[in-house]
């Protein structure tokens, strides 16, 4: 058994090796970046500069900005990096909703759903999303700053 | 749970898969471990493995590569294997979502419990004779593999959408009523449906090989949540042959609630929300007579929701194998009457 199945796992190796990453579209402006922040303050100098704010952590927040405001950012001060995937922080969220068009309401802002339970519903969530649903009136409850860090129901 | 290879054998078979893995995706040279769970290379070996140890009856292709160039492997088993009989096609896909596990392992166990019950049990000989069964455990194997090794929560796949952010839902990337409610257009979020419909390598090769099997039963598994799903999702209006449908999900159901006493709820996609792209609903749309279902495996809460111990991987395999069978026998029906 091993032997025949050999022949498979030199195929494997030979033919596994040359596949070729896959690029990003080229001359692509618009990105996530990381920005450095040490102060409150600062995150509200940052929204001066119209961006969308997806993730905001204590020392960084990660914005979608095109290449001319990444610019503007840089000559106002601020640091802006690459992001990391581990800079993309989620929220488990418990969202509070009235009526089925509010359900898919939420979903369509592109949140992660897990489960729905009577009239609310579990996800992960990014802040942009809690953003959303805040302007549109909709509850929730942050069950974990970190969902990925989250231990299950006590 | 026993696997097909000793492991004593394992150091042996795994050394070139894991070298294959590192220098395809570069991203952890870690040496996946799920536990009990199957990796991708784990289920590249055991599969090719079943069908060394059963060569009358199974063979392994590949039909498609991955974004990072892992192949979709799928495992074809019917008898008289070698040659193309006119026989109804059943199809059983795991793993579009990279964080559910235990959606790989119950295809990967169906396929091992036919070839090694073939002889024994009457029930399998009879359904592996009569139709042309086709499982395909591991339909995102970057995403599985960057679960494993990096992210357990991780759901895309591994494209690099080019603006710092990584992934297209395979289950919103559909051609059919792809754009629409339940999907989104932000990169970054879990649900991104891609820059076009079918713009992923695995979906495009999940698209042709559907269309070229025609298949007349077709479960795709996730979890969670215990739910048996039938089109449409993307709106609340009924297909056309919602009876016979909702029956059959009503039937396998109750096949999985007498197994362990596990209940598995039968209802239309979108009774939960709307969602569009996703996989049954672009095969209904395609091969109507196809009857697509979507089962969403244990658990039915949040906790622990995708992280289904270990000890769970063999009854919820269990309990999902009637359902499994009578779906078979469901097209072995329905093609013996469209013959007559």
């Amino acid at each position: 058994m091993v032997k025949k199945s050999g022949g498979v796992m030199v195929f494997l190796l030979l033919f596994g090796c040359i596949s070729p990453e896959t690029k990003p579209p080229i001359g692509k402006t618009t990105g996530l970046r990381k920005v450095m922040i040490s102060s409150s303050q600062e995150v509200e100098r940052l929204r001066n500069f119209d961006l969308e704010i997806i993730v905001q952590e204590e020392k960084y927040v990660v914005v979608r900005q095109d290449s001319a405001q990444i610019k503007n950012l840089q000559n106002a001060g601020f640091t802006t990096l690459p992001i990391k995937g581990s800079d993309l922080v989620q929220r488990l969220v418990r969202v509070h909703f009235s009526s089925r068009e509010q359900l898919q309401q939420i979903i369509d802002m592109g949140v992660d759903f897990w489960k729905q339970e009577g009239d609310s519903l579990t996800a992960r969530a990014f802040d942009i999303h809690l953003s959303r649903m805040q302007a549109a009136g909709i509850g929730y409850r942050i069950l974990a700053r970190d969902a990925s860090k989250w231990e299950g129901e006590k | 749970m026993t696997k097909v290879f000793p492991r004593r054998f394992y150091p042996l078979i795994f050394f070139p898969l894991l070298l294959a893995g590192r220098c395809r995706n570069g991203e952890n040279p870690t040496p996946p471990d799920a536990g009990l769970y199957h990796t991708f290379s784990e289920v590249a070996v055991e599969l090719h493995a079943l069908a060394s140890a059963h060569p009358e009856l199974a063979r392994v292709e590949s039909i498609g590569r991955s974004v990072q160039g892992r192949d979709l492997w799928a495992i074809e088993i019917s008898d008289n294997v070698a040659q193309n009989e006119a026989e109804p096609v059943a199809i059983f896909l795991g793993g579009h979502h990279a964080r559910e596990w235990i959606a790989v392992d119950v295809p990967f166990l169906l396929a091992k419990h036919l070839l090694e019950n073939y002889v024994s049990d009457a029930q399998i000989s009879e359904r592996v004779n009569a139709a042309e069964i086709w499982i395909v455990p591991l339909v995102n194997p970057d995403g599985h593999q960057y679960s494993v090794t990096t992210d357990r929560l991780w759901r895309k796949n591994r494209r690099d959408n080019g603006d710092g952010t990584f992934g297209v839902d395979l289950n919103r990337n559909y051609a059919y009523q792809w754009g629409g409610n339940g999907s989104s257009g932000d990169t970054f979020s879990e649900i991104y449906r891609g820059s076009a419909p079918f713009s992923e390598p695995e979906t495009q090769a999940l698209r042709d090989f559907l269309l070229a099997k025609k298949p007349r039963a077709l479960i795709t598994y996730h979890n969670f949540s215990q739910l048996i799903l039938y089109p449409w999702g993307y709106t609340d209006d009924p297909v056309p042959d919602e009876a016979a449908l909702h029956a059959q999900a009503v039937a396998m159901a109750n096949q999985i609630r007498a197994v362990h006493g596990v209940s598995y709820t039968p209802e239309q996609g979108s009774d939960l929300y709307l969602a569009s792209g996703e996989t049954t609903d672009w095969l209904y749309s395609e091969i109507p007579q196809s009857r697509p279902y979507t089962i969403e495996l244990r658990p039915r809460t949040i906790s622990p929701g995708f992280q289904l111990p270990e000890g769970q991987i063999v009854p919820t395999f269990e309990e999902n194998l009637p359902a499994a069978l009578y779906l078979i026998e469901q097209a072995m029906a329905v093609e013996a009457l469209a013959s007559k």
